[in-house]
């Protein structure tokens, strides 16, 4: 393996190397410019370029305008070597750090420092470079740069007072309420808000709520982006309502209904429970009464309970205990069922029982729930050494692990989601010693783009 | 995170003093070469590969805005290079890799230096036995010493998921070092 001193050695000598190549493109537009003139439109002058550098048999296509996915550092052509002299004023301009544009939809956009954030997004990954062309910067400044070609269908471009703004659409939802019919769309990466027509409510720390009004002042949706840090960061998130909103879209002066501060209560509370790493022991006299698990004198796990209702005033509660000292289990009662999870705001669905797709109250509830008893009952048995054993996981339908031979597995869907629950037997007793459930996201490479569109959750009044 | 210099480097480099990109070598390769080659499994391509991304800093110059550390920036663009590797591999059907008879003696010197003071080497060895994703999410945060949010950035994770992989890696790595005999008191 190389030193860092014979790193630095061979990095200078592929500078060296690159720049010579880079100078010869250089050259090839002065050529370009001679014979056609400065307003040249950039892409023949691009394509020309690309021409009469192929025509220069020691340049390698693929070393400077390949096809492929990615930009390419490729090696310099042996034939590069001692030619660079003649370009030695090209070469030295372009040493200074010749500037960087790129391609996309057709158009050629300027100088990357103006795109800064958003080529640092992509300087890795998505962009193949393309050539070399002359770009007219806004002042009719013409410069050379290298060019970079971007495609991804799911880039958009906006033209606003700034300039072009790139965004990728995050999160889409369409409904209709008393026959107005809405689209919102969550936009990302974008430095301004763009419009919104659906005012945020409710902004306390990183709780933000929008609220649409029909034409009588009367509230008809309710439009939460809770828990993903991404969406909170309100100023990176672009809202654009579509649709024929009422004309008294409104912010509220005063803070909601006290139902609503019940239910952020329970936001916050998720929220602490998460910037505490799962601990729960800061939060209990704060948010709701203590209702530590003891058993025989003996301290087995610390909870908390909090009571709320919903807007149609049905009453849930919500109970966190604290779990291997790093994660806190919790449960969620409607009355009718009960769901552990090690995620409390996984059951965001549950705040208003309508919400919950008919489709989701079969057998992955059923399951969900067996899940949920399960846990329920390794984590008050374990204490008492009458915790989940081997049998009872096999008779649940768990599989056995390929990962290890200790582990079994159960998938599942619940509520249009995909769920592993995981359990570790230990050899010698045939205990069950860790039990856990959680969303098949997390073992899956997701890019967590998919967890942003989730995040858009419609809560709809009667 | 401490002691991390690379944007005074850089911006050293940028305006000319080669002596930066110079200290950014010094600084990170190893590291770097350590965290790629968990995605690689191939020592001296994950070296190719390190270079490479020096390289690239050095003639593109991509803009660095202190919205994140410059260590997890560089991390960033290490990772999305490693990964564009290994779907060239993929899509060209190349084989990753080649014999090298050093290859291992090679990968554990990297690793003792990565790791140096720590003495663990046999931690190492388990490391690179779990699911790649529970290796890569421990290596960032214990071994390059990485924050759970800066390693969830590096990993394209929302930091719940950094956190769930940290956990779920620790409960896998200790399984793993368990069955290697080793004897693990902490908890």
């Amino acid at each position: 393996m190389k030193t860092d001193e014979e790193m630095i050695k061979s990095l200078y000598k592929r500078r060296e190397e690159y720049y010579a190549r880079t100078a010869k493109k250089s050259f090839a537009i002065a050529v370009i410019k001679a014979v056609m003139g400065t307003a040249v439109p950039i892409a023949a002058a691009g394509a020309a370029a690309f021409f009469l550098i192929l025509a220069q048999k020691n340049i390698a296509p693929q070393d400077d305008m390949s096809g492929g996915e990615t930009t390419d550092i490729a090696p310099a052509s042996a034939g590069d070597n001692g030619e660079n002299t003649k370009k030695s004023e090209a070469s030295e301009k372009l040493t200074s750090s010749p500037p960087l544009c790129f391609s996309f939809g057709g158009q050629i956009y300027g100088a990357a420092e103006e795109q800064g954030e958003f080529f640092t997004e992509y300087a890795a990954s998505n962009l193949t470079e393309a050539g070399t062309a002359a770009v007219l910067e806004t002042e009719a400044e013409e410069r050379e740069c290298i060019v970079y070609k971007l495609e991804d269908s799911d880039l958009k471009a906006l033209k606003t007072e700034e300039g072009t703004v790139f965004y990728r659409p995050i999160g889409k939802s369409s409904y209709t309420v008393s026959g107005w019919e809405f689209e919102i769309t969550a936009l990302h990466k974008t430095a301004e808000r763009y419009k919104t027509t659906a005012l945020p409510i409710f902004r306390e720390g990183e709780d933000i709520v929008f609220r649409a009004y029909d034409g009588n002042g009367r509230p008809v949706r309710d439009v939460f982006m809770l828990y993903t840090p991404e969406l909170l960061d309100f100023d990176s998130v672009l809202w654009e309502v579509k649709g024929n909103l009422p004309e008294n879209t409104r912010e509220l002066d005063n803070y909601p209904a006290p139902e609503f501060i019940q239910y952020f209560s329970l936001v916050r509370l998720c929220e602490r429970i998460r910037s505490d790493g799962f601990k729960a022991d800061g939060v209990i006299a704060e948010y709701g009464c203590n209702t530590d698990i003891v058993i025989d004198g003996k301290l087995v796990a610390k909870g908390i309970q909090l009571y709320y209702t919903d807007l149609n005033y049905t009453e849930y509660v919500l109970e966190a205990y604290e779990h291997s000292d790093e994660i806190a289990i919790t449960r969620l009662a409607t009355g009718e069922s009960v769901f552990i999870t090690d995620d409390i705001c996984d059951y965001r669905e549950f705040l208003n029982p309508d919400t919950v797709p008919e489709t989701v109250k079969g057998e992955g509830v059923i399951t969900a729930d067996k899940v949920s008893r399960m846990w329920e009952k390794h984590v008050r048995g374990a204490a008492e050494g009458n915790g989940l054993t081997e049998r009872e996981i096999i008779g649940a339908g768990f599989k056995k692990s390929e990962e290890a031979e200790d582990k079994y597995e159960l998938y599942y869907t619940f509520n249009g989601r995909e769920y592993i629950a995981e359990a570790y037997i230990d050899e010698g007793t045939g205990n069950v010693v860790i039990f856990t459930a959680y969303e098949g996201q997390f073992v899956e490479d997701g890019s967590g783009e998919n967890d942003l569109v989730n995040d858009l959750d419609f809560i709809k009044y009667d | 995170m401490n002691g991390d210099n690379g944007a005074e480097f850089y911006f050293r480099y940028l305006k000319g003093d080669d002596g930066g990109i110079e200290d950014i070598v010094r600084a990170y390769k190893d590291g770097l070469i350590f965290f790629i080659n968990g995605y690689i499994k191939d020592i001296y391509i994950a070296e190719e590969i390190t270079e490479d991304v020096f390289f690239r800093l050095m003639v593109k110059k991509p803009s660095y805005k202190a919205k994140y550390s410059f260590k997890t920036w560089l991390f960033t663009i290490g990772k999305n290079m490693a990964l564009d590797y290994l779907r060239k591999c993929k899509t060209s059907k190349e084989v990753v890799g080649y014999e090298n008879p050093n290859a291992e003696y090679e990968e554990v010197s990297l690793a003792d230096r990565v790791i140096r003071n720590e003495d663990r080497i046999a931690l190492y060895e388990a490391l690179a036995k779990l699911p790649e994703q529970y290796g890569q999410a421990l290596k960032l945060t214990y071994l390059l010493g990485f924050t759970n949010e800066q390693a969830a950035k590096i990993m394209r994770k929302s930091k719940r998921q950094m956190e769930m992989l940290v956990y779920r890696g620790k409960i896998a790595l200790k399984k793993q070092l368990q069955k290697e005999g080793f004897m693990y008191e902490n908890r």
